[in-house]
Formats: structure tokens, sequence, C-alpha cells
């Protein structure tokens, strides 16, 4: 099996608070794996171990991406990779046509790559009646479609999305993970996408249930609903939680 | 009245937290103030001069009619006066020279703030009733007329303590090396055209970057495969341009509405636009560095006392360096301002063209570079 993420016994600490505790964890090529859990957590300190932005503790800590060793070899990481932060980060004077485009010069891409891709990414995003409209004019739901744009219109082969879906209404929400889906079957992309909607993971191929620092659970949904004998997620969560107090 | 007080104590609650503002309200003004009596506190000292004596002891001989009234040596005026000002007026360092001519070459070269001659037969002409009219030449660089008047004052008052009564026939020739007709506007323009490019260009960078932090696009820059340099030299290359727009506004108004003198020649003027250009550069790189440890637009105003301020008084912008007390003048010689201000003033008061190799130039670009490296090291994301 080829794993396109792996780390192993990957601690991070601020002063006294542990916010990743000895974590495994291994993502498939082409998977959509979703890191799920309250805020706190610890997803987004996870996904800047994986980026290389926060060194893990010292030990026997490993990160591979992508065959890339991290924090070492994170430049490398980063001419495939797409990163979207949590916060919607978009030049407030630019149009969503220009944020996007800017990304992606700024990923390396030629001029005529990066207006190609940015047609693609207005018309795959539904971004068309917006694409002129200054960022700081947008909704916010319109605003986080750019921001994804943004961060996808390099078509990377691995992408780490960090709430992605935060503040969104469900049927945006349900277009972006549809969008996720599209883009990992036609592209072979690895997704790992955070969030804390519990009920949102159920559309992923995998999910990593995350508390206090530590993944105490890693199965697919479905599995997991029936391991747990819930119908949701969210039930699935208060039962996992339930049986690690007891 | 429950809202105010309501107000009052949340205020002081949160500051309370805020170490970086407790510190800013304890530190910031008794720092303002020591800054402000240093700069203001002291007496423009050890401005060095140079001084050619050819005077010597004179025979007197006073007679009326037949009779010799008076015949004794008088003691050299030219060596009382040298020695007043050496060893005992504190405003200036005398330097004795023999070579008038090779001495003005020194004041050209900023060596000595002047060259005072006095002649041969000085204290004869003054003293004996057969000596003819006194006129002491000076060779005068007045290009701070802050410090040229305190020169002139020190050296007229050695004359008067010297010379009493016999003064009659004597008078003072002055020629300027530098800075003959020199206003105070003239003076000062230099050194605010420094002040206002660095302070508009440091403001403009450190909120910029500071907003590029806060919404997260520095965040996304930082994860593209490009090195850290790129986005440094970027921010460097755009605002440089704005700041040329804005070193042009200034000098223009200054020129123009103003009519402040900045140059004879068209060298002068592209002289004085490069140096502003650089001068430009030191804030912006001084903005980059120190936005990486400000979050907000609110810690990055805290950042004016302690950058600012110092600046504007211990540059040279409006008080002479010889001014500063030599024990904090150190601190003024780290500041790249203090060259700026004595380059723009070399160019516009003295006619100075830039050369590659002017040490004050090359001090402002290796603080740039300097300064560039450090932030290509601070540039963080967390």
């Amino acid at each position: 099996m080829k794993y396109d993420v792996e780390l192993r016994n990957v601690t991070k600490k601020f002063g006294m608070l542990t916010a990743v505790d000895n974590l495994d964890l291994s993502i498939k090529q082409g998977e959509i794996f979703c890191l799920v859990g309250p805020n706190a957590a610890g997803k987004t300190t996870t996904i800047k171990l994986i980026l290389g932005i926060l060194n893990a503790e010292k030990g026997d800590a490993s990160i591979r991406v992508k065959g890339f060793s991290i924090p070492k070899e994170k430049n490398k990481l980063r001419r495939i990779m797409g990163y979207l932060p949590q916060r919607k980060a978009l030049y407030d004077m630019l149009t969503a046509r220009e944020n996007i485009e800017f990304f992606a010069k700024a990923k390396g891409l030629s001029n005529s790559e990066a207006k190609r891709n940015t047609n693609s990414m207005i018309k795959s995003l539904s971004l068309m009646e917006h694409e002129n409209i200054l960022a700081v004019h947008l909704s916010g739901g319109t605003q986080q479609r750019a921001a994804l744009g943004s961060a996808m219109v390099n078509n990377p082969q691995i992408a780490f999305l960090d709430e992605p879906t935060v503040g969104l209404d469900p049927v945006l929400r349900r277009e972006f993970w549809e969008y996720f889906k599209e883009i990992a079957r036609s592209q072979n992309t690895t997704i790992l996408v955070t969030t804390h909607y519990l009920n949102e993971a159920e559309w992923a191929d995998r999910v990593g249930v995350m508390r206090d620092g530590k993944i105490i659970a890693i199965e697919a949904p479905q599995k997991l609903m029936e391991q747990t004998n819930q119908r949701n997620m969210e039930n699935m969560f208060f039962e996992l939680i339930k049986g690690e107090t007891q | 009245m429950r809202l105010t007080l309501l107000i009052m104590r949340r205020l002081f609650r949160t500051l309370s937290r805020d170490h970086r503002t407790i510190g800013l309200v304890v530190v910031g003004p008794p720092l303002f103030m020591v800054m402000f009596g240093i700069a203001f506190g002291g007496e423009i000292e050890h401005v060095p001069i140079a001084i050619i004596n050819n005077d010597s002891d004179a025979e007197v001989v006073i007679t009326y009619g037949m009779f010799t009234v008076f015949n004794e040596t008088v003691s050299s005026l030219g060596d009382s006066i040298t020695n007043t000002l050496d060893l005992n007026d504190p405003r200036v360092d005398v330097t004795p020279l023999t070579d008038y001519e090779s001495a003005k070459k020194d004041v050209d070269r900023k060596i000595y703030t002047c060259v005072l001659l006095i002649p041969v037969n000085f204290t004869y002409n003054l003293v004996s009733p057969q000596g003819s009219n006194i006129s002491l030449e000076i060779y005068f660089d007045n290009s701070n007329p802050q410090v040229g008047g305190v020169v002139i004052q020190a050296i007229q008052e050695s004359f008067q303590q010297a010379t009493g009564e016999f003064r009659a026939n004597l008078g003072f020739d002055i020629t300027y090396a530098y800075g003959e007709d020199i206003s105070t506007l003239d003076f000062f323009t230099p050194g605010m055209i420094v002040y206002g490019v660095f302070f508009f260009s440091f403001m403009l960078v450190i909120m910029t970057l500071i907003e590029e932090r806060r919404s997260g696009t520095l965040s996304l820059l930082l994860q593209c495969p490009y090195d850290k340099i790129e986005i440094i030299l970027g921010y460097l290359a755009a605002f440089s341009i704005v700041s040329t727009i804005q070193t042009t506004l200034i000098i223009l108004i200054a020129g123009i509405v103003f009519q402040v003198s900045l140059g004879a020649t068209i060298a002068n003027y592209i002289s004085l636009y490069i140096a502003a250009i650089i001068v430009g550069w030191t804030g912006l790189v001084l903005a980059i560095f120190l936005s990486a440890f400000a979050r907000s637009e609110f810690q990055a105003v805290q950042f004016i006392p302690i950058t600012i301020i110092p600046i504007l008084l211990l540059s040279g912008i409006v008080i002479p360096l010889s001014q500063i007390p030599e024990i904090i003048r150190w601190v003024s010689y780290l500041f790249p301002t203090t060259y700026s201000v004595e380059l723009l003033r070399q160019i516009a008061i003295e006619g100075y063209v830039l050369e590659p190799f002017n040490f004050g130039l090359l001090f402002q670009i290796g603080f740039v570079m300097m300064l560039v490296i450090a932030s290509r090291l601070t540039l963080k994301e967390n």
C-alpha cells in the first residue's frame, strides 16, 4: 500500500499543553481523509506539522509526505501541494479572479498555465458571476470558494484543507465535498480535510477522530458508525467519547 | 456612569494583560523624555577648527613729540587667542597649522569647520598707533548654521577677551566654503526629507505586512515553492516605487513651493534623488524586519517610540550631532538616517555629487542588506 502521508510518534507541545500527542497517521494516495474533532482537538496543529510550519518535539518522530521527509524537504513538497489555511486568506483589494491567478503564479505556474487553470477553477467552483468583484465585497461563502480556488489552482497532487467549510451553509458545504470527491476521482489527488462539523465527515473515504491531540478512532465512516451502532457521525463521536471516559 | 466605569475597568483589565503595552506605558514616556533631554540638553562642543597664527610679540614704541612714553614688548595676542580657544573653550578643538591654503582644502574636505588666519604683525598693528587696519581671514564651512554660529561666537569672544579696547581697526573677512546664503529652511529641509521618506516608507510597509499576516495571505505565500527572500525582495521592489513617488512629491514641494535650494546642478539633483530613495529602502527593510515581531497594527504603532522618535532626535535632523553627548553619540552612528542626513545636506548645501564609495552610502546599503538577511530569518508564519 502506498501512503502519501505517514506520521510516526509525532508530538507537539505548547508550554504545558500537549496539542498533538504521539500521533501515528497514514493517508493513502488518492484518498479523502477527514480529521474530525471538536475545537482544540489538535487538527490544525497536525496539518501545520505535516507542512513543516511547526516542528515536532525532538525524539523519534517521523513525518513523510509524498516521500519527502518533513520539515527537511518541505520546499519540495510545496511544489506539488495545495493548502487552504483556516482563515479566508484573500487579498481584499483583488478580485476573486485576480486572487486565484496571483496564487497560481506564486505557486510557480507559467502565465498561460495560470490563466488556464484560473479559468477552470472559476468554472469548477461556480465563481463566474463573482470573478470580477473585489474579495472584500464578496459574501463569506463566495470568499471561501475563491480561497479554495487559490489553494487548488495548481492542480496539486496532495491538498491540505483546514476547516474549508467553516461558516458555510449546508448547501455550499455539500458542494465543497462534491468538489473534493471530483478532484480525488479525476486527478487522484490525496486530500486531508479537517472539520469540526462531525456529520460532514461521512463524505470522506476515511475518518480520523481526534480528541485532546490523539486519534481515538480511525476508519471508514460507515464502519465507524456500524462499530458504535450509530446512524450519524455526531452520535458516533459522543459514543466514542463515552467509551473513552468509561 | 455605569457604562463609563465598566469601560474603564475593562480597559485596565485588558491593558494589564498586554505586557508589551504595559512596557510601553511604563518605559515609553521616560525613554522619550530622556532622549529629548539628551538631544536638546547638550551644548555644541569640540567642533574642530584650525588656526594659523603668524603673529609674534611686538615692539611697541609710543612717542610724544621728542619723548618716548612707551617702549615695551607686547606679548603676541595671536598666541593669547589661540590659547584661549585651545585650552579654555570647550566649544572648539583647535589644531594649529602653518599653511593657510592647505588648511582651506581641509575645510573643503570637512576636516575642520573653519580655519582662522591670524596675520603677521597682528599684535603690532592692533596695539601700535602706527599700526594699519587688520582684516582677519576666516575660511568657514557654514553648511550647519547651528554649529557655524557657535564657532563664530567662540572666535569673536576670544578676540574680545584678548584684545580688550584695541579693536577699533579690527575686522573679520569671512569666506564661505559652504552655506553662505543658507536659510533655516535650506538647512532643515534635507533632514526633513530623510525623516519624511523614512517615516512614510516605514509605516506603509509595517501596516501592509501586518495586514497580510493577519489576513492569512502571508501564511499562504510562505507555503509557495520559493525562497522567503523573494517575498522580501518583492515587498522591497514594490514599495521602493511607492517610496520613490513619495520622495518625488516631498522634493518637488520643498523645491517648488518653498523654494528650498536643493542643489546647483542636475548632478546634485540626481544625487539627492538617489540618496533619498536609499533612505526609503532603510525604512522599508526596518519595517519588514520589525513586522515579524508585531501581530497587530496596535503593536506596530508601539514601535514608533523605539524607532521613529530616536531617529528624529538623534540622527542630526533637528539637533546637530556635536550637541549630543559623546557617550550617547555612538547610538546616532548606528542609525542609517544619521548618514542619510549628512549625505543629503552635503548634496543640497555643499553641492556634493554622489560617489559610489561614499561611506554613508555604503553604510546604508550595508544596513539594507543586513536587515534583508535578518528578515529572511525572522519571517515566519508562527
